[in-house]
C-alpha cells in the first residue's frame, strides 16, 4: 500500500516536471482560465437580468462554478484518450507488463494531469472570482466535511462511469465521437454547464434518477446547503449503489476485453 | 525446472476477410472471418542462464511468441509456462522478475532526462536504494551513457535511446530479458556495444537472455542456442555449430583473380558464376573437390594474384530457407 502511494506520487512529481519543461504552456493556460471565467460571469449577469432565477442567486451560482472547477479538473479528460492511444500504438503491451496493474497507471496518469490543472486553472479561477466577484463560503465545517466525501463518492462514479465507456474503443478502435457522447451527456445530466435547479422538471426527473449528478451537482448543492440533513445521506445511499453497480459491470467488461486483447502492431 | 516452457502451444488469430467480389453492403452488414496461424505447436524450454537468438522471417511468428512469454496474450492452445507459473494470469507477479524491450517503443519519459525514468522505475519495481544505484551506476558505465544520462529524452538520437531503453529493462535484475529486435536501425558502433554488453551481463548477473532479431551478427556473435521459426512452425532448435552443421551448404564460391585476362578455367568442377574484368567467381562443391584443391588447382595451371574463399554464413542459410519457404519439421 504504501508502496503504491509512493509510487502514485512519483508519477505525479514526474508529469508535473514534464510539464514544467513547457513554460508557455502554463502561462497560456492561466490566461485562457481567466478569460472563460470573465465570459461566464458575463453571461449569468445577464440571464440573472431577465429576473427569472427563482430562489437561486447569482453568488450561488458563480460559487456553483468556481469550486465545482475543483472537482471537474478530476473529472474533466476521459480514459478513453489514453487506452485508445495506447491501443492504436500497441504501447499497452509495455504497460501491461509492468509490476502495477494498468488501471492503477491510467489513474495516476489522469490525475497528474488533474494536478496540473487544479494549479494552472481552478486555483488562479477561485483566487481571481473571490477577489472580483465574491465566492460563497460553505455552510459549515460539517457541510465542507460531507461535500468532500460527495466529491470523492462522485469521483468514484465518474471514473467507473468513464471506464465502461472507454472500453469500447477496443471494439471501435477510433473514439472520439465516443468522447462526445460521453461528454454531452454529463453536460446534459450531470449540470455541469447549467445546473439542475434550472431544468425543467422531466426533465430533471431523469437527472436524478442517473448517474451523473454525483459528480459534480450533487457535491455542490450540498456545499450551498441546498441540501441537507437526511437529503444528504439518501444522496449517498443512492451513490453508493450506483457505484455497487457500475463497479459489477465495469469488471465484467474488463474480463471481456481481457478476453478480446490482441494487442495490434509489432 | 526449466525457466521458460512452451509445450505445443499454438496461437490463432482472427483476420477480417475482405473479398473481392462481395459488394461493400455485403461486407458491412455480414463480414467474413478467416483464423490465421501464427504459432503452430511449438514446443521448446530454456533454463536459466541461457542466451538463445530467436530468429525467423518477417511474420513467422517470433514477436506473438514473446507476447504470450510475457503474458500479453494468451495461447489459443498448448501451456506456456514461466517460473513455473502461467503468464497471462500472473503477469504482475513475474513482471518483477523479468525485463522486455519491444525495439520499436520507448519507455522513456519524453521530456525529461533518462534518469527521471530511472527513478520512476526504481519505485515502481521497488528497488531498494543501494541495489538501484549500484545497478544504475554499472549499466550506465556499461553502456556509456555517462554524457547523456541528464538530456532530455526528445532530444536523444536513436542509438542512446535503445542504450537507455536497454539500461531500463536491467534496472531491477531481472532473472529473464525478452528483447525484440534490440538492435534494429542502430549503427556498427552502438550494436557492438550491446552485444558485448548482452553478453557480460548475461555472464555476470545469470540473466536468460531471449531476443529476436534479422541481425545475423548478433545472432553469430550472442546467441549461443538459435531457435528458428517459420511460418509458425519449428524449424530448429539447438546450439549455433549444430546449426551450421545441419544446414550449411555442401557449395562454397571462390573469387579468383588473374593477374593478366584469362580465359575460365576449364574444369568440369568449376562453374563459372560471374567475371567482372579480371575477378572470376566459380562455384564448387565440397564434395566433389576440396577448398586446399581447388586453391591448389587454380595457383598452379593459372597466374593468380589473389584467391578468396567465401563460406556460406548463417546470413545465406537463412536467405535460402526463407526462400524456398522451407518446411521440413524435424526437431532436435
Amino acid at each position: 500500500m504504501t508502496q503504491n502511494i509512493k509510487l502514485y506520487g512519483a508519477i505525479i512529481s514526474k508529469s508535473m516536471r514534464q510539464f514544467a519543461t513547457y513554460r508557455t504552456n502554463i502561462f497560456a493556460g492561466i490566461v485562457s482560465a481567466l478569460f472563460m471565467l470573465g465570459a461566464r460571469w458575463a453571461l449569468w449577469v445577464a440571464l440573472f437580468a431577465t429576473g427569472n432565477a427563482g430562489d437561486i442567486t447569482l453568488a450561488e451560482t458563480m460559487t456553483f462554478f468556481v469550486v465545482g472547477d475543483f472537482v471537474m479538473v478530476w473529472m474533466g479528460t476521459s480514459f478513453g484518450d489514453v487506452i485508445g492511444e495506447d491501443n492504436r500504438s500497441g504501447d499497452i503491451a509495455l504497460k501491461i507488463t509492468r509490476p502495477c496493474s494498468y488501471h492503477f497507471q491510467l489513474l495516476a496518469e489522469r490525475h497528474s494531469v488533474a494536478v496540473i490543472e487544479t494549479l494552472t486553472k481552478s486555483v488562479p479561477i477561485f483566487i481571481a472570482a473571490a477577489v472580483l466577484i465574491g465566492i460563497l463560503p460553505p455552510i459549515g465545517a460539517g457541510a465542507f466535511g460531507l461535500f468532500v466525501l460527495a466529491v470523492l463518492l462522485g469521483g468514484a462514479v465518474y471514473f467507473l462511469v468513464d471506464l465502461i465507456i472507454s472500453y469500447s474503443v477496443f471494439w471501435l478502435t477510433d473514439y472520439w465521437y465516443v468522447r462526445w457522447y460521453q461528454r454531452a451527456i454529463l453536460q446534459l445530466f450531470g449540470g455541469t454547464v447549467l445546473p439542475l435547479w434550472f431544468y425543467p422538471d422531466w426533465l430533471r426527473a431523469i437527472a436524478d434518477v442517473l448517474p451523473f449528478r454525483f459528480v459534480m451537482f450533487a457535491p455542490m448543492e450540498i456545499y450551498l446547503g441546498r441540501l441537507s440533513g437526511a437529503d444528504v445521506y439518501a444522496t449517498f445511499v443512492a451513490a453508493l449503489f450506483w457505484i455497487f453497480v457500475l463497479f459489477c459491470a465495469e469488471r465484467l467488461i474488463w474480463r471481456r476485453v481481457q478476453y478480446k486483447l490482441v494487442v495490434q502492431g509489432g | 525446472m526449466p525457466q521458460i516452457e512452451l509445450i505445443n502451444v499454438s496461437k490463432d488469430y482472427k483476420i477480417r476477410k475482405r473479398d473481392k467480389n462481395r459488394s461493400w453492403f455485403a461486407e458491412f452488414f455480414c463480414p467474413k472471418y478467416t483464423q490465421k496461424r501464427a504459432v503452430d505447436d511449438i514446443s521448446f524450454s530454456i533454463d536459466a542462464g541461457e542466451m538463445v537468438g530467436y530468429i525467423g522471417s518477417n511474420g513467422a511468428g517470433k514477436s506473438t511468441t514473446i507476447k504470450m512469454l510475457t503474458g500479453i496474450l494468451a495461447p489459443t492452445c498448448g501451456t506456456v509456462r514461466v517460473f513455473d507459473r502461467d503468464p497471462c494470469k500472473n503477469r504482475t507477479k513475474n513482471a518483477l522478475s523479468m525485463g522486455v524491450v519491444f525495439g520499436q517503443r520507448s519507455q522513456l519519459l519524453w521530456d525529461l532526462p533518462v534518469r527521471d525514468t530511472f527513478d520512476l522505475f526504481k519505485t515502481m519495481y521497488k528497488i531498494e536504494e543501494k541495489v538501484f544505484r549500484a545497478q544504475r551506476d554499472m549499466l550506465v558505465d556499461m553502456l556509456d551513457m555517462e554524457d547523456f544520462l541528464s538530456q532530455a529524452v526528445r532530444q536523444l538520437s536513436l542509438g542512446q535511446r535503445m542504450r537507455a531503453n536497454l539500461a531500463l529493462c536491467f534496472l531491477h535484475k531481472p532473472k529473464v530479458v525478452y528483447l525484440d529486435e534490440p538492435t534494429i536501425g542502430l549503427d556498427v558502433l552502438v550494436k557492438d556495444k550491446i552485444r558485448a554488453f548482452l553478453k557480460k551481463i548475461n555472464k555476470e548477473q545469470g540473466t536468460t537472455v531471449l531476443l529476436t532479431t534479422h541481425d545475423t551478427g548478433d545472432i553469430e556473435q550472442i546467441a549461443e542456442r538459435l531457435i528458428l521459426i517459420d511460418h509458425g512452425k519449428l524449424l530448429y532448435d539447438g546450439n549455433q555449430l549444430g546449426f551450421k552443421e545441419r544446414y550449411r551448404d555442401t557449395e562454397y564460391t571462390l573469387e579468383v583473380t588473374f593477374a593478366a585476362p584469362t580465359a575460365p578455367i576449364e574444369n568440369p568442377l568449376f562453374h563459372l558464376q560471374t567475371s567482372e574484368g579480371n575477378t572470376h567467381c566459380y562455384r564448387l562443391n565440397h564434395d566433389k573437390i576440396i577448398t586446399g584443391e581447388a586453391i591448389t588447382y587454380a595457383a598452379s595451371n593459372y597466374s593468380v594474384a589473389d584467391i578468396r574463399v567465401r563460406e556460406s554464413g548463417i546470413e545465406d542459410i537463412l536467405k535460402k530457407m526463407y526462400d524456398r519457404g522451407e518446411t521440413i519439421c524435424e526437431t532436435k
